[in-house]
Formats: structure tokens, C-alpha cells, sequence
């Protein structure tokens, strides 16, 4: 079953059927999420309106750790199955990854600002986030820098895959450390601590945004694909006019 | 401890959160555009190529050989 993912013929399938309907239902869940984030969801009794600004941090963050993990398992399922397709997923991916990581440090300087006093604090979890950042920035200038060349994209894949480690200290990183980042509600072994009329717009506004996402995705993956078939339709016609040179050179 | 004395001197939440969400969502949108104009171009670069299938071979399959690679990375 894994396997077919990382075959042409399953990813041509799954764009043709999803695409549009991720695109739409992307659209709406955002749109209905905006407006519970705005007008349909109670204020907190301690960050007042400010929770509001949630809505987006949380879905972007959450996003943004997601898509590293997409990355870090489509480079392994690259090596273990041997197909290109992993590699072109994770490549794909990145740009995505990275702005959602900017979103979530921007978002929650800006919502740190009135709650905490301050833009940016180096504690745990921030800092874990700004080196998320990194990690796809660097990645994506690695792997940008030789658009078809193979073995920078399996070196890439590599710095990916170490890369994974940081996942979990993102993820624990408010339970290991002090940090001025407040403690997980949702994702935690204790249950949810969150009232289910924050929850719900919370979790709308993450399928919105992780749909609209996948379907950038797709335009993304079928965006290299077509690069680097134009590429190689270059090369060939390259060493057509080259050998027709030569021969008439001959001649 | 009251803490209400801070959050009321924390100013208009309402630009915070517009300008939180006008980030967040100006950043997106951003990206859309730039992914979607790359499509649009190569699109456009790649119309003359008749054979949709044939360059794609490669990309549905094991590594490619040393040769290929040494032909690709030029």
C-alpha cells in the first residue's frame, strides 16, 4: 500500500480525483473557520481577545511540524523503496513547510507582545521552532541549488532525516524545560484542556489550511515533475545538435 | 494573583490580531503565488513537448544509473 504512493501512476490518480475537491473544501473549512476564529468563539477569561490570534498560530505550527515529518518519511520511503517519487514529495514540500514555520514565529511574536511583554524570548519551544526553520531553509537551498541532480537530492534527503530528531524536542519541549511558552492542551497524555468551543473552530481552521496546503502540494510536485522534463528534453536536444555537429563536421 | 491590571495595559487587541492574521495570511498567499506562477511558467516552457510519458519513465522507478546522474547533474 505504501509502496504505491511513491508510484507515478498513484500520485497522477490521487491529483486528478483530490485536487479540485481539496481545493474547495480547503476554501470553505478555512472560510467558516475565519469566521468562528473571529465572531464565533468565546474570548479567554485571561488573554481576553488575544486567543483569537490561536486560530492561526496553532494550525500554522502544527502544519509546520507535519510537513517536516511528511518530508523526513517520504526521504526514507525514498531510500527504502527506491523510488525518485520520495525525493520529488519531500522537495515539494519544503517551501510549504517553511512559510508555515515563519507563520507560526510570527503569529506567536505578535500574540507574545500583549501577553508576554515581549516580541521573542529564547526559550525552549521557540528556539526548537527557529531551528525548524533553519532546517527547511537550509534544505531548500541545498537541494535548489542542482535542480535535477540526484545525488544532492539524496544528500538532502539525509539532512532531512537527521533532521527528525528535532521533532520530538519541539514536541516535549514545554514538559523538559521552563519555558515561557505555555504547556500543551490538546496533544497531551492527560486529556484535552481546552473548551470544545475554542476546539472545534481550532480544529477547522487546521483542516482548512492543511487542505489548501496539499493541494499547493500538488501544483508543487507536478511543477518539478514538468522541470525537470523540460530539462532532460534540453539535454537530449543538446546531444542531438551536438552528434548532427559532429557528423556534419565529418562530412 | 490579579493579573487584569497588566492585560488592560496591553493596548487594542484588535491590531494585534489583525495584524497577526494579515501576516499570517499575506505570507500564504504569497506562496501561492509564487507556486502557482512557477507552474504557469514551466507550463508554459513545457508545451512544446508532444510526448507527456516518455521523460517521465525515470521518475517511476529505481535510482538511475551513475551514467544518468553524471548526465543530469551537467
Amino acid at each position: 500500500m505504501l509502496t504505491r504512493l511513491f508510484t507515478l501512476n498513484t500520485y497522477k490518480k490521487l491529483r486528478h480525483w483530490l485536487l479540485l475537491p481539496i481545493v474547495l473544501l480547503g476554501t470553505a473549512l478555512s472560510g467558516l473557520g475565519l469566521w468562528f476564529a473571529f465572531w464565533g468563539s468565546p474570548i479567554d477569561y485571561q488573554q481576553k481577545e488575544t486567543v483569537r490570534i490561536m486560530y492561526i498560530h496553532v494550525p500554522a505550527s502544527w502544519l509546520a511540524l507535519f510537513i517536516y515529518g511528511f518530508m523526513g518519511l517520504a526521504s526514507i520511503g525514498g531510500f527504502v523503496w527506491r523510488h525518485s517519487m520520495g525525493f520529488i514529495y519531500a522537495r515539494a514540500a519544503w517551501p510549504l513547510g517553511f512559510v508555515m514555520c515563519v507563520i507560526s514565529l510570527a503569529t506567536g511574536s505578535i500574540w507574545g507582545k500583549p501577553m508576554w511583554g515581549t516580541w521573542w524570548v529564547w526559550d525552549a519551544r521557540i528556539t526548537s521552532m527557529f531551528i525548524l526553520m533553519m532546517l527547511y531553509l537550509g534544505y531548500g537551498l541545498f537541494v535548489s541549488q542542482q535542480q535535477d541532480d540526484f545525488s544532492t537530492q539524496k544528500k538532502g534527503a539525509i539532512f532531512l532525516i537527521m533532521g527528525l530528531v528535532n521533532l520530538p524536542i519541539i514536541k516535549y519541549s514545554v514538559e523538559w524545560w521552563s519555558t515561557l511558552h505555555q504547556p500543551a492542551s490538546i496533544f497531551r497524555e492527560s486529556g484535552v484542556a481546552i473548551a470544545s468551543e475554542m476546539m472545534w473552530p481550532l480544529c477547522l481552521n487546521a483542516a482548512g489550511l492543511l487542505l489548501l496546503a496539499l493541494a499547493l502540494g500538488f501544483v508543487r510536485v507536478d511543477t518539478l515533475m514538468l522541470r525537470q522534463k523540460v530539462k532532460r528534453h534540453q539535454l537530449w536536444e543538446n546531444r542531438k545538435a551536438y552528434h548532427i555537429g559532429s557528423k556534419g563536421a565529418q562530412v | 494573583m490579579d493579573l487584569s491590571a497588566f492585560y488592560n495595559q496591553a493596548g487594542s487587541y484588535q491590531a494585534y490580531i489583525a495584524l497577526a492574521y494579515g501576516t499570517g495570511w499575506a505570507l500564504f498567499a504569497s506562496l501561492a503565488g509564487y507556486i502557482l506562477w512557477s507552474w504557469v511558467n514551466i507550463k508554459r516552457r513545457a508545451q512544446y513537448l508532444d510526448n507527456d510519458e516518455e521523460d517521465y519513465t525515470n521518475m517511476n522507478g529505481v535510482f538511475k544509473s551513475n551514467e544518468t546522474d553524471r548526465e543530469l547533474s551537467t
